[in-house]
């Protein structure tokens, strides 16, 4: 009996330890697990957010050739007014739109045709698989300058490819005219990024399970309907990540334009970077440039938001 | 029924190699221009194949102080430096952000979201400036924090998935063999993620070999720019010899086309992992 | 820690190599700050400029180098494209340069923004000034005083093809504007154009423009006059007669140096630095002509100056440099290598230009030849002239564009 009372005694001792070790051992439980993200975080905040918030403070400073070397002065709202008066401000975001609606929608269509194609078994599938992938590998430096060279106006290939099969009549001047230098470097993207579409779809295919065609295929779906009713919305998923990583990446474009047309010519080509580019860097006006760096954040904070509620509800699904 | 088979398979052959040939064909002529001389370059019609095939533009752009290999050894150092520097701040990271109970996890995932879609030129300025004060222009270091800002949101998002697919409990059974938090990551789960590691590696390396507008805004001394800016420097500078250019533009995506045909396997599972998994 | 074999098996070839690369890297830039250290009273001038692959300065330097062991130059080259940018981008950080290149063009607006260091003093009491011709110190002046010097100058002359000539029947190059539009229209087929010009957005756009506008009677203020309008009417006839590529567009001067080289152009419109490459590559005869009459004869000046910056703290030493740049020797064996025109007075009478049929061309058009001294508002100026370059290939209509360009120019041309 004593000793029964002694160990309970002992037990309920050991047990109050317990309890108070593992309120510290929590605690240094989550310092341990966090100390994993400090690194990251410390990088984070001198790296990135600190440039960040240098950018947005001079996006209200007047800050060019003639005051860059005392640092500028406050300038309030003065820059956001500048640009929003400026239509090529205007111009750059249709031009940003455009380049990132048809390049999204033609490298879709055609990176779904070729993972469709591509999932099938036939000789040196793999094969021609890893060469299309290599297109992706290119640089986009060298993508500009292979297709500014392809789409030479007077001694470019595609130019002579085009007359051969009766499509155009006379040479058309690809990066040297209005119409058709959104055309060219569009071209060049969409050429550019294809494959990647075409392999992340043909990921999310292959999860799809087979043993849903078979039935459906007794059910006397033809191919068109098993896509339509099958397919597309098991893919949705793949198809809703692959979209936002597309626009993004399209809204992003900087070296291709830099390289093809330089935003030209008379600012044809001349998307959201490019004019925050110019503004910066070339007339060296580096409020202004802030102010639209300022412009861009927002619009990619907002696709965030969007993209992260349409995650949520992907995932509560 | 084995004869519609093969006629599928020889229907979906041809159109395979159609779409390969229409794909690869840019390539073909950028390789096949870099061998013609100069006088076949011009010519109308376009001659599709050389004549008189000449290696003389390879030699050229390795020659003088311009040479390709100049900086191809400045791409490999800023690619290799920028992927180090982003795997070992995204490891731990993606690890913890995977198998934590992490305060704000939703905050931190959708911050790494949002500065993934950052333009590059929204970081170019600043950090010029930054770099200036600090003393960190015309370093390869420089670059590769420049690079690293873009690669390592990216690169948590990309690992992370491979950390939560390792099986539940992991952590505890290495806890009872005697091995504390950071030994259990470095002997446990980082082998175990090996093909995340290798996936993400080779990613970041080949977006740092590709990136330009770093490089050409950070970086005065062409004696340390990596071969983006050198073949833009081609095209501006010297005259617009096409071959050269094609040739140079031919070298400088060599080394990765060769990383990519040892690599895809990574490339590929992490592609689809990270889109299918997000 | 690192048991890991596994892990490093395919990773191992990055590594390595990243780490070789790392190392050697970082060699590298500690020996140049040993190099510092080691002597004490050893000055090092940086200097930026953008002479890619031009060899007789980049000798000038070396040999500056090798006959000085107090002062060193490092010298760091930048793309043209980036000049000014990094200029400004490194003024704002108290990092310019001691010693920097760039087209005289910018000079005054460097002065003005202080980018540019008054070297006035240093430069009267040399004497230096003495040895230029005035009108090539002139675009380095600002309110006065010295900015920097003239490196060389160059003008615009018509190249044209003696071979291609002869097979159209014609013998002698085109004296008037009407001549250059008929002689274009007879050299131009199906594989070669008439004429080739560069009309590249950038400076040199700006360049070769400008003398068309200056040939018709008109300036930068008479833009929308009757003959600022027919200087632009004219170049788009010359572009729809289909005589010159429209692909002028995106065409620097190298490119239409390389045109013509490759016989795709029968005539171009070029500097002086092509006479050497011609000299040594072209497969056919050609020859150097002035640029063809409009109303009058005009061509435009160029060339590259060098300043010191003006946060250098060698600015003594850096001056040194430059006057040895101009010690007479030196500068004879760079200009007659590098295909330029001299700026100083002594140079220019030197036998090997004036006995060059070809440089004797462009010596005389200095005669006429105007500069851009436009004002510090110049590189703004520029930028509207480039939009103009590219409306003009666009076949734009041409009073409109005049119109806009001269109301976004007069604000610009400072009156002091």
């Amino acid at each position: 009996m004593d000793t029964k009372t002694e160990a309970t005694r002992l037990n309920m001792n050991t047990k109050q330890k317990v309890k108070y070790k593992k309120n510290s051992k929590k605690k240094m439980n989550w310092i341990t697990d966090h100390l994993f993200l400090f690194p990251t975080i410390l990088f984070f905040l001198i790296f990135i957010l600190y440039p960040i918030l240098y950018n947005i403070m001079l996006s209200f400073k007047k800050m060019d050739v003639s005051n860059f070397m005392t640092g500028g002065v406050w300038a309030g709202l003065a820059n956001y007014q500048a640009i929003f008066s400026d239509p090529l401000l205007y111009k750059a975001l249709l031009n940003s739109f455009i380049f990132t609606f048809a390049c999204i929608v033609i490298e879709f269509i055609i990176g779904f045709a070729l993972a469709l194609l591509f999932r099938q078994k036939f000789p040196g599938v793999n094969f021609m698989r890893g060469l299309i992938l290599v297109v992706w590998m290119l640089p986009s430096v060298v993508v500009g300058v292979l297709y500014k060279w392809i789409m030479a106006g007077d001694s470019g290939v595609l130019n002579f490819v085009l007359t051969q099969v009766g499509l155009i009549e006379e040479n058309i001047l690809w990066v040297s005219s209005e119409q058709f230098a959104l055309i060219a470097v569009t071209a060049a993207n969409i050429w550019h990024g294809i494959p990647f579409y075409m392999i992340i779809l043909l990921g999310g295919l292959s999860t799809l399970p087979r043993d849903l065609y078979e039935a459906a295929k007794i059910d006397g779906a033809n191919g068109w309907k098993s896509f339509l009713k099958i397919t597309l919305p098991l893919m949705k998923p793949t198809v809703l990540v692959l979209l936002m990583l597309g626009l993004i990446n399209s809204f992003k474009v900087f070296d291709l334009i830099y390289v093809m047309t330089g935003g030209g010519p008379l600012d044809a080509t001349t998307v959201i970077p490019y004019y925050a580019y110019k503004l910066s860097f070339l007339q060296f006006n580096f409020g202004e440039g802030g102010a639209v760096s300022g412009i861009m954040l927002i619009l990619v904070i907002i696709l965030a938001i969007v993209y992260l509620k349409l995650m949520q509800k992907e995932e509560a699904n | 029924m084995v004869n519609t088979n093969n006629r599928r398979t020889i229907l979906y052959m041809v159109l395979g190699i159609l779409a390969t040939c229409i794909m690869m064909f840019p390539v073909y002529w950028m390789f096949i221009t870099s061998i013609k001389p100069l006088n076949e370059i011009f010519s109308s019609p376009p001659i599709f194949f050389p004549n008189d095939p000449t290696f003389k533009p390879y030699i050229e752009i390795f020659q003088g102080e311009k040479s390709m290999l100049l900086y191809m050894k400045n791409s490999f150092i800023i690619g290799s430096g920028s992927m180090l520097l982003t795997l070992l701040l995204s490891a731990p990271a993606a690890y913890a952000l995977a198998r934590k109970k992490i305060t704000g996890l939703v905050i931190i995932v959708g911050v790494l979201i949002t500065s993934q879609m950052f333009p590059t030129i929204i970081m170019a300025t600043p950090l010029y400036i930054i770099y200036q004060k600090i003393g960190l222009t015309d370093t390869f270091l420089g670059l590769i924090i420049a690079n690293t800002t873009v690669l390592l949101p990216f690169a948590i998002i990309l690992l992370r998935p491979f950390f939560l697919r390792l099986p539940k409990g992991l952590e505890e059974a290495a806890l009872i063999d005697g091995c504390n938090k950071f030994t259990t990551f470095f002997k446990v789960i980082l082998p175990l993620t090996r093909t995340g590691l290798i996936t993400v590696g080779t990613f970041t390396f080949l977006m740092a070999w590709n990136e330009l507008l770093f490089a050409l805004t950070l970086s005065n001394d062409n004696s340390m720019r990596p071969v983006t800016v050198g073949i833009f420097n081609y095209m501006g500078e010297y005259q617009s010899v096409w071959n050269n250019l094609m040739a140079a533009s031919f070298v400088s995506s060599l080394p990765i086309v060769i990383a990519f045909i040892f690599l895809q396997k990574y490339i590929v599972d992490g592609l689809t992992t990270g889109a299918t998994k997000g | 820690m690192f048991r890991i074999k596994n892990f490093l098996f395919v990773f191992s070839v990055f590594l390595i190599m990243g780490v070789i690369t790392a190392c050697s890297g970082g060699d590298s830039a500690s020996s140049s700050e040993t190099n510092k250290a080691e002597g004490s009273d050893q000055v090092t001038l940086e200097i930026w400029d953008f002479m890619q692959g031009r060899d007789a300065y980049i000798n000038v330097i070396e040999k500056f180098n090798e006959e000085h062991e107090d002062i060193q130059i490092k010298r760091t080259e930048i793309t043209r494209s980036n000049f000014d940018s990094k200029m400004i981008n490194a003024a704002a950080a108290n990092e310019l340069p001691d010693l920097f290149v760039n087209s005289h063009s910018r000079f005054q607006a460097f002065a003005d923004a202080g980018i540019a260091a008054n070297i006035s003093d240093m430069i009267n009491e040399s004497g230096l000034d003495q040895k230029f011709f005035e009108g090539s110190l002139e675009p380095q002046i600002f309110k006065g005083d010295y900015y920097g010097l003239p490196l060389y100058n160059n003008d615009l002359a018509l190249y044209y093809n003696k071979e291609m000539f002869e097979k159209a029947g014609l013998d002698s190059p085109p004296e008037t504007w009407e001549d250059i539009r008929d002689y274009a229209n007879k050299l131009t087929n199906d594989n070669v154009y008439g004429l080739a010009m560069a009309g590249s957005k950038d400076e040199q756009g700006t360049f070769n423009f400008l003398p068309w506008i200056w040939q018709a009677g008109a300036d930068l203020d008479t833009l929308s006059s009757e003959e600022g309008v027919n200087a632009i009417e004219f170049r788009q006839t010359l572009l729809e007669d289909g005589s010159v590529s429209k692909e002028m567009l995106n065409w620097q001067q190298n490119d239409a140096n390389l045109q013509f080289l490759s016989e795709q152009a029968a005539m171009q419109i070029n500097g002086s630095w092509n006479v050497p490459t011609l000299n040594k590559e072209a497969e056919f005869e050609w020859a150097v002509a002035e640029l063809p009459k409009g109303k009058q004869r005009a061509t435009i000046i160029g060339g590259e100056a060098i300043g010191i910056g003006s946060t250098s703290k060698h600015k003594e030493e850096a001056f040194e440099f430059m006057k040895f740049f101009y010690d007479e020797e030196t500068y004879k064996s760079f200009i007659l290598e590098d295909g330029n025109l001299p700026s100083i007075k002594a140079i220019a009478e030197a036998p090997e230009i004036v006995n060059d049929p070809n440089m004797k061309v462009f010596t005389k058009g200095l005669e006429y030849a105007k500069s851009r001294a436009y004002g510090p508002n110049y590189p703004e100026i520029s930028a509207v002239v480039q939009e103009l370059v590219q409306a003009t290939v666009l076949g734009k209509d041409a009073e409109k564009i005049a119109k806009e360009a001269e109301k976004e120019i007069k604000p610009l041309l400072m009156t002091e």
